[in-house]
């Protein structure tokens, strides 16, 4: 089992907390424990091109996964989060960001509308004009988040 | 399993209302034009069998269980336009009227297309009325919330 070596200081002169992860490579474990601390100032970590990218959570309209990878969508940018979807819907509990499927999150700060559709699920229509559907076993959660009967 | 009854439990559920739907409807108009005051069991029989095909047309043209992506328009047209063919098909199989009269089949035809587009038109109503709600209330939760 892997430990690590934890150490804080206290710094009075510090005006901002600064964490410095020291490691032998960047690997994908090192970019996880990044995207985690990232959730703490609503920032999240993404992937395009081969570079990495700090998104702010308010600009991120859903997040959804695709053969076992996860993807944070913008307006018209999409980047890979090193981030599971239950481990993005646990540190986002609270917030605007709500399960809407079991492969899809979406931030309700960026629906522009929402609409019943057949079978007790809810289409929602995003601020880019794209519509994600809530699913059956979602809806009841997201009509309760925003005050439905 | 779990989703297969979850499939199953939704068909069933709006196969009762399509059911209790035509049964009125049945029940007011062959009263009212033709003074009929009870319904044969063959009839109900007929009925369910209407019932539980526009149920399972309904799940196949709205459910993302079998056609993944298509315009809901698209939909509308697709699952109206089958359950028009297959109301044919009973109207056959079942005898509803003297088959060779061309005039009972306008009639049947009309009145079927018209009953369809109603249907489809009240769902549509009433989807939109409570989407309008919908959206105010979102708007109201947006705003209550904190915001940098």
């Amino acid at each position: 089992m892997r430990v690590l070596k934890i150490e804080i200081k206290e710094v009075p002169q510090l005006e901002e907390t600064e964490i410095v992860i020291k490691c032998r490579e960047t690997s994908a474990e090192v970019l996880r424990m990044l995207a985690a601390l990232r959730m703490f100032e609503h920032k999240l970590t993404g992937w395009r091109e081969g570079r990495t990218f700090l998104l702010d959570t308010r600009e991120v309209l859903y997040i959804d996964t695709v053969d076992k990878k996860t993807f944070l969508y913008q307006d018209k940018e999409v980047y890979e989060t090193p981030l599971r979807l239950y481990e993005l819907e646990e540190r986002l509990s609270g917030s605007d960001f709500i399960r809407i499927s079991k492969s899809a999150i979406v931030n309700l700060a960026r629906v522009s509308s929402l609409r019943p559709e057949f079978g007790g699920r809810l289409e929602l229509s995003l601020e880019n004009g794209e519509r994600v559907l809530v699913s059956r076993q979602y809806a009841p959660a997201l009509r309760e988040k925003i005050g439905i009967a | 399993m779990k989703k297969f009854i979850e499939i199953v439990l939704g068909i069933k559920s709006y196969m009762a209302l399509v059911f209790g739907g035509i049964l009125i409807v049945y029940g007011v108009v062959s009263f009212l034009f033709c003074g009929v005051t009870a319904i044969s069991y063959l009839r109900l029989l007929e009925i369910l069998v209407v019932a539980a095909t526009a149920a399972v047309l309904h799940f196949i043209a709205f459910s993302d269980v079998v056609i993944k992506r298509m315009a809901y328009g698209c939909r509308i047209l697709l699952s109206s336009l089958t359950m028009l063919a297959v109301l044919c098909l009973y109207a056959v199989l079942f005898h509803w009227f003297p088959l060779e009269k061309l005039g009972d089949w306008m009639i049947f035809l009309l009145i079927a297309a018209a009953l369809i587009a109603i249907i489809t038109a009240a769902f549509q109503i009433s989807f939109q009325l409570a989407g309008k709600k919908y959206t105010q209330m979102l708007d109201a939760y947006k705003k209550s919330q904190p915001r940098a």
